[in-house]
């Protein structure tokens, strides 16, 4: 066997040595963190998301000279480690969280997050990007956060599957009736609809809300406490929906077991007329439904009344108050809002961001012109056609919850619309007490 | 060495607890105490920093409305606890957890010792067998939850497309939908996950049933579950009690498969103390009024464990004596 032999005066040599050469390394790395770091926490965890957003994090490092620490974190699990992460120092320089008093309202409440008002008006943030999207990212009338992705819930319809049943898209709630009994004959469900996981009873109430009570009505309540959800208009848009709609077969049979996961599965395998959803899932529903006639449009007319897209951001980029690299966060976000990113944000990952961009410089397929179209107008007049996430704004904890399980209360028979939104109100007061 | 040759080593004054020029000297027995707790000490550091303290701060959190987030904590007394006196859904997820862990524990003690009566006499493909209920034990419970999800899918679950198969329509349900039957649901793939452990257990155990004993109750006349129950059982005690005291105790850490599969929904239906905890804590933001719940539950758990361990210990001493 060879073996290399060392002698005790040629070891020290080496270990000076390799004392030296880390000294060094370390005060190169000492030299180097006197430029910027910025780290980063997203929450773009699936591809083309993932993958667009990073060649928008390189463009910045490369421009700005700075050095991002990129850490992908899943939305399921960052709110139950930003605080404490942000609290201990740990945290990100950049953290992307959801909007609302119920979400980053806690970080602020904490001085966890600092307000951006000095940046957006050094940027012109005011007049650049959309106000809906400020108001989203804003709290106690200042603004806490960049907005990020500027998003619609809406219905996708499977207009081929329509023409191949005969039967025409539904605008009022009686044809929607209507076509759920047919639908139903013809072994096909209505519309693809699950709420075993918390959130898309978040997104049927907005769009229930949005029509009952008007787009104004709706935005008043959510983001300035003026209203109430226990009106005659809300517990019979509740009953339209949650009653009327499984008794006409609309649903699969067992809403409350289905993971949203599986009703967009049973849409994309053509097993759905519509699915309940929003701009989010643009991406895949055009990845797997190649060659299928796919539309949007908001949910269907309660007596007459207008349809409106439950319109704002679904999360923004807020500053941690420990970072020390303020300035240079401040400058990332800003640099999200260039029109060079916003458009690459949007062709490759179908992310509309919140800053108006000439659409007939876009390459974009069908499905994203059309969200762009919903998220910028409504396809019509805004005032009318846009209302508001009700979750986000003031909505908080007790508004989340009530959402989800009176939501299953309602679907199994344990309570009424009358009482749902009764409860939703007390919830919502809860929250803003 | 002895005490005395050690004595000679290490002291060499003649009386022990004389002090010398140097200080007090120790005896053999004192210096072995010393190094005892010397040796104790590093354990209970760790035990201290990570579950003392923990816990100290969690009663102090219960006395506090504090949101988890921000440094302001303001005390309340005892306001959490009276509040949980006339919380429903405290008592639901109490209720919950009672049939969690007690219809866990005699489920799965149940399944697990007829699993191991039927391959007692070491049937062909016995190993296969044995491979087979335990494989689920080596799972995550994020596997196996999404399993379930998928078993109980209405849209694409085996479960209702082989009822349906062969004609029981009307038994095809929303296993997790269904507020009645959801937490039952759950139940059962919590049972198949674990149910491994507890087999192996008995497997093991019946090896050592006195099998002359069956032969003389048979001649005698006993019918089969007589022999089951008069013969075997008692043989079994010692193997019985150890898994259902941790059946029970690992009732009580049940978390994980809930809110993989249910998030303690449809309308917190299979909430237990645990899931509601975490959840008023951490998604409710109330930290103060979910460390009361969680200190419930660590009563709850330590009041269970040290009972079941008295009655396992006041069993074995009835048996030696």
């Amino acid at each position: 066997m060879n073996s290399i032999g060392i002698s005790r005066r040629r070891l020290l040599k080496l270990s000076g040595a390799a004392t030296a050469a880390g000294a060094l390394g370390l005060g190169s790395q000492a030299s180097y963190a006197q430029s910027a770091s910025v780290k980063v926490w997203d929450q773009y965890s699936s591809e083309p998301m993932r993958s667009a957003f990073q060649k928008v994090l390189d463009r910045f490092g490369s421009d700005a000279g700075y050095n991002l620490i990129r850490e992908v974190q899943l939305g399921a699990s960052i709110k139950d480690i930003a605080a404490t992460a942000l609290s201990s120092g740990t945290g990100p320089d950049l953290l992307q969280y959801s909007v609302g008093q119920g979400n980053a309202g806690l970080l602020a409440d904490a001085n966890l997050i600092i307000p951006l008002d000095d940046y957006a008006a050094e940027y012109g943030w005011q007049d650049r990007l959309s106000s809906i999207a400020l108001l989203e990212a804003s709290l106690g009338g200042r603004i806490w956060g960049g907005p990020q992705e500027s998003e619609v819930s809406m219905l996708f319809v499977n207009k081929t599957l329509f023409a191949q049943l005969g039967l025409d898209v539904p605008s009022t709630h009686e044809e929607m009736i209507a076509v759920a009994k047919e639908a139903k004959k013809a072994g096909v469900i209505a519309l693809a609809y699950g709420q075993q996981d918390w959130f898309p009873s978040w997104w049927a109430a907005s769009n229930i809300f949005g029509n009952a009570m008007g787009a104004k009505a709706t935005a008043d309540l959510t983001f300035n406490n003026v209203g109430s959800l226990n009106t005659p208009e809300v517990v019979d848009g509740l009953e339209k929906f949650c009653v009327e709609l499984p008794e006409a077969g609309a649903f699969v049979d067992q809403v409350n077991s289905l993971p949203f996961g599986d009703a967009q599965a049973l849409f994309q395998a053509g097993g759905a007329l519509m699915l309940l959803t929003g701009t989010w899932s643009v991406g895949a529903i055009e990845e797997t439904m190649t060659g299928v006639d796919v539309d949007i449009m908001p949910m269907w007319s309660f007596d007459g009344k207008p349809r409106a897209y439950p319109t704002g951001s679904g999360s923004a980029m807020y500053i941690s108050a420990a970072s020390e690299a303020k300035d240079e966060t401040a400058a990332l976000i800003n640099f999200l809002y260039e029109v060079d990113m916003v458009k690459l944000m949007i062709e490759e990952a179908s992310i509309i961001g919140p800053v108006e961009v000439d659409a007939s410089t876009l390459n974009l397929s069908h499905l994203q012109m059309r969200s762009a179209q919903s998220v910028s107008t409504g396809d019509g007049d805004p005032a009318v056609t846009q209302s508001a996430f009700v979750h986000h704004g003031l909505g908080g904890s007790n508004l989340h919850k009530l959402l989800t399980g009176g939501f299953q209360a309602i679907f199994s028979g344990d309570t009424t619309a009358k009482e749902l939104a009764a409860d939703l109100q007390a919830a919502w007061e809860k929250d803003n007490s | 060495m002895t005490d005395n040759a050690s004595k000679a080593v290490f002291s060499q004054n003649s009386d022990p607890d004389t002090p010398d020029e140097t200080g007090w000297r120790l005896s053999a027995s004192q210096r072995q105490a010393v190094f005892g707790y010397a040796l104790l000490l590093g354990p209970f550091l760790i035990y201290g920093y990570f579950m003392l303290i923990p816990l100290i701060r969690t009663a102090y959190f219960s006395l506090t409305s504090w949101n988890g987030v921000t440094a302001e904590k303001t005390f309340v007394g005892l306001d959490n606890f009276v509040r949980m006196a006339f919380d429903p859904l405290f008592w639901g997820a109490l209720t919950n957890t009672a049939i969690w862990v007690i219809g866990g524990t005699i489920f799965e003690l149940a399944i697990a010792l007829l699993l191991a009566m039927l391959v007692w006499n070491r049937p062909r493909g016995f190993m296969i067998y044995r491979t087979i209920f335990f494989m689920p034990m080596v799972l995550p419970a994020v596997v196996v939850g999404v399993v379930w999800i998928w078993i109980y899918s209405p849209l694409f679950g085996i479960l209702n497309r082989g009822l349906k198969t062969v004609g029981l329509e009307s038994w095809a349900l929303g296993w997790l939908g269904d507020p009645g039957i959801a937490l039952y649901s759950v139940l059962a793939a919590s049972i198949w996950a674990h149910v491994g452990l507890s087999f192996v257990i008995f497997v093991a155990a019946l090896q050592n049933v006195d099998e002359e004993l069956l032969d003389a109750a048979k001649i005698d006349g006993a019918t089969a579950w007589e022999r089951f129950y008069f013969v075997v059982v008692p043989q079994l005690s010692n193997a019985i009690t150890l898994v259902a005291v941790l059946l029970l105790v690992h009732g009580l850490n049940g978390f994980d498969l809930i809110w993989v599969m249910t998030h303690g929904g449809p309308n917190d239906s299979t909430q237990i103390l645990a899931t509601y905890a975490y959840e008023t804590a951490f998604v409710q933001n109330e930290a103060g009024y979910g460390s009361a719940i969680a200190l419930v539950l660590a009563a709850i758990a330590l009041f269970v464990s040290v009972a079941t361990v008295n009655m396992r210990e006041r069993t074995a001493a009835g048996q030696s004596s």
